[in-house]
């Protein structure tokens, strides 16, 4: 891969994180990231990465693969994180014109680092582990109820599966369209910005071209494989909770309120 | 018992391109009996491809009629049983496959029907084994080569257990590899399993190995005939710009030369017997 597309991209694997049920992984993903909003305090934020840590240990996928998923995010959690640091008021460390660094700033930049990157980390993880048509059947599963309000569940979990398999094919395509621009001549990442911006219109056109032809002959061929919407639709493998998913979420609720007892014991203050 | 595939008199252009006359399928006549391996053969824009989608009911006949096994495809209610009947594979591996796991792609066909869970899972296993490709059922397609990729498509196709597979150019994006594994497990499913196969090339030595080659030419039938029956019109197959297969074509240059072979020869083996035969001739006149 040329790019650095990491979300979706299944590692096949047998450690305990891949065996969970997919909609206990979209659960506790969901509350990982209610927990990341709420660890704030020095304490629930250790927590916070020692839990990650713990996440990690379960998936066997090894850490330096897990970050790289967040490489692509750097600049904009780094500016996030920039930005932080300037704003808000408290004790000044540095100060020039209108501009003061303060100690409160420097701790919420320094924090919001880490909560971005663990917030990407964590959610990443479900996708090294979980492969897109478990996702995509944890999530028609967990929507199910909904059908009753006339959602068709069915075909949006097939729209969100096809839309993940083709995102690295696109980026492929994306890297080979510039690839052959560049070879006829063309200039990318030079000039002002809208200069720039300009510069990828004879790469965009072209990768919408070929989407819709992908998409016409994938239409073709789902029409063949009998597909007729989620309607009488069964699946190969039925989800079904294991002790391991009833072990996790208790686990996971028990660090979840841990956390809640850390920010109400030790309330997060400057 | 009717034909597996009867077409009658079929006539075919766009609808949006009908105002301006003319036929891409110009009046064509095929049937195709249960079993059989059949090449369709054809210069670019002879409408090899828009036959193909007329086999499985993704088109529908402007004028005449398409039987599939005594189904008319014009009927939508038979679309299912037709589809089911008749598999299809296309020229790009990547644009058929729709899971980022190779079983769960297979399962794709069999879960659409309604299946039972434990009935998907014997014919995912079953399909696989039928093109060696079991040991990768947990691998992404993506990391695959293109030969392994359309194999696992083929794979998606005989888990609904087709009576038929068409296949339009499997082999034209794949390398020399890719394309000899795919041409022999297209054997491979005619011979043992008896599925009949209708192959859409323009690799003549692909169309050699079918027991019957179909030319087609401004949307008609111009040859239907044994391969080696059809190899022989060489002047017929230059004029469609067509190319001869090396083998006969060696034959062909090695009789101008006055050495006494046999003609209609289309594979290698073939080709050798004779060759033997006729130097063994030449030494007993020396």
């Amino acid at each position: 891969m040329p790019r650095d597309i990491t979300v979706g991209q299944f590692l096949p694997g047998h450690s305990i994180m891949h065996r969970l049920d997919p909609r206990t992984k979209i659960v506790l993903t969901f509350f990982f990231i209610i927990q990341v909003f709420i660890s704030k305090s020095a304490i629930s934020l250790s927590f916070l990465i020692a839990l990650l840590g713990v996440f990690i240990a379960c998936s066997q996928v090894s850490p330096g693969k897990v970050f790289k998923g967040v490489r692509p995010m750097i600049p904009v959690i780094i500016f996030t994180a920039v930005l932080n640091i300037f704003y808000g008021s408290g004790d000044p460390v540095l100060s020039f014109s209108i501009f003061h660094i303060t100690k409160q700033g420097l701790f919420t930049g320094f924090t919001l680092m880490v909560r971005l990157t663990a917030l990407i980390a964590g959610c990443s993880l479900i996708t090294y582990t979980t492969s897109l048509n478990t996702l995509a059947a944890g999530l028609e599963q967990l929507l199910s109820p909904f059908k009753r309000f006339h959602l068709k569940v069915g075909e949006l979990s097939m729209t969100i599966a096809i839309t993940l398999r083709f995102l690295p094919t696109l980026a492929d395509e994306f890297d080979r369209i510039i690839d052959a621009q560049k070879a006829r001549g063309a200039e990318f990442g030079s000039g002002n910005f809208i200069k720039r911006i300009k510069s990828y219109f004879p790469v965009i056109l072209p990768l919408f071209m070929s989407a819709f032809r992908r998409a016409f002959e994938l239409t073709n061929a789902i029409e063949c494989r009998c597909y007729r919407g989620g309607e009488g639709r069964t699946k190969m493998s039925v989800l079904r909770l294991s002790k391991t998913d009833v072990g996790a979420i208790l686990l996971f609720l028990l660090a979840f309120s841990l956390t809640i007892i850390f920010n109400v014991l030790f309330p997060f203050q400057y | 018992m009717s034909a597996l595939i009867e077409i009658n008199n079929l006539y075919f252009q766009y609808l949006h391109n009908q105002s301006q006359g003319g036929w891409i399928l110009n009046g064509i006549n095929l049937t195709i009996q249960q079993g059989e391996f059949v090449a369709i053969l054809g210069p670019n824009g002879c409408g090899k491809s828009t036959l193909a989608k007329h086999f499985n009911a993704l088109l529908v006949p402007s004028g005449g009629e398409v039987f599939i096994n005594g189904l008319d495809t014009q009927d939508e209610q038979n679309h299912l049983d037709i589809r089911q009947t008749i598999g299809m594979i296309f020229q790009n591996p990547d644009n058929q496959i729709i899971s980022t796991i190779v079983e769960e792609d297979v399962a794709f066909a069999p879960e659409n029907l309604g299946l039972k869970p434990s009935e998907i899972r014997k014919r995912v296993d079953w399909a696989l084994s039928a093109v060696d490709m079991l040991g990768y059922r947990r691998h992404t397609p993506f990391k695959l080569s293109g030969g392994q990729k359309q194999r696992v498509a083929i794979a998606g196709i005989l888990a609904m257990h087709p009576q038929c597979i068409v296949l339009d150019e499997p082999t034209s994006m794949l390398d020399p590899k890719g394309r000899t594994d795919v041409m022999k497990t297209i054997e491979q499913l005619n011979r043992e399993l008896g599925i009949t196969i209708v192959l859409i090339t323009h690799h003549m030595e692909e169309a050699a190995r079918a027991k019957r080659v179909v030319v087609l030419d401004h949307g008609q039938v111009a040859l239907d005939d044994e391969p080696a029956n059809v190899f022989y019109q060489v002047d017929l197959l230059k004029r469609l710009k067509l190319d001869v297969p090396q083998i006969t074509e060696l034959c062909l240059r090695l009789r101008k030369k006055g050495i006494h072979i046999m003609d209609r020869i289309t594979s290698v083996g073939q080709c050798a017997e004779a060759l033997i035969a006729a130097l063994e001739e030449q030494n007993g006149h020396h």
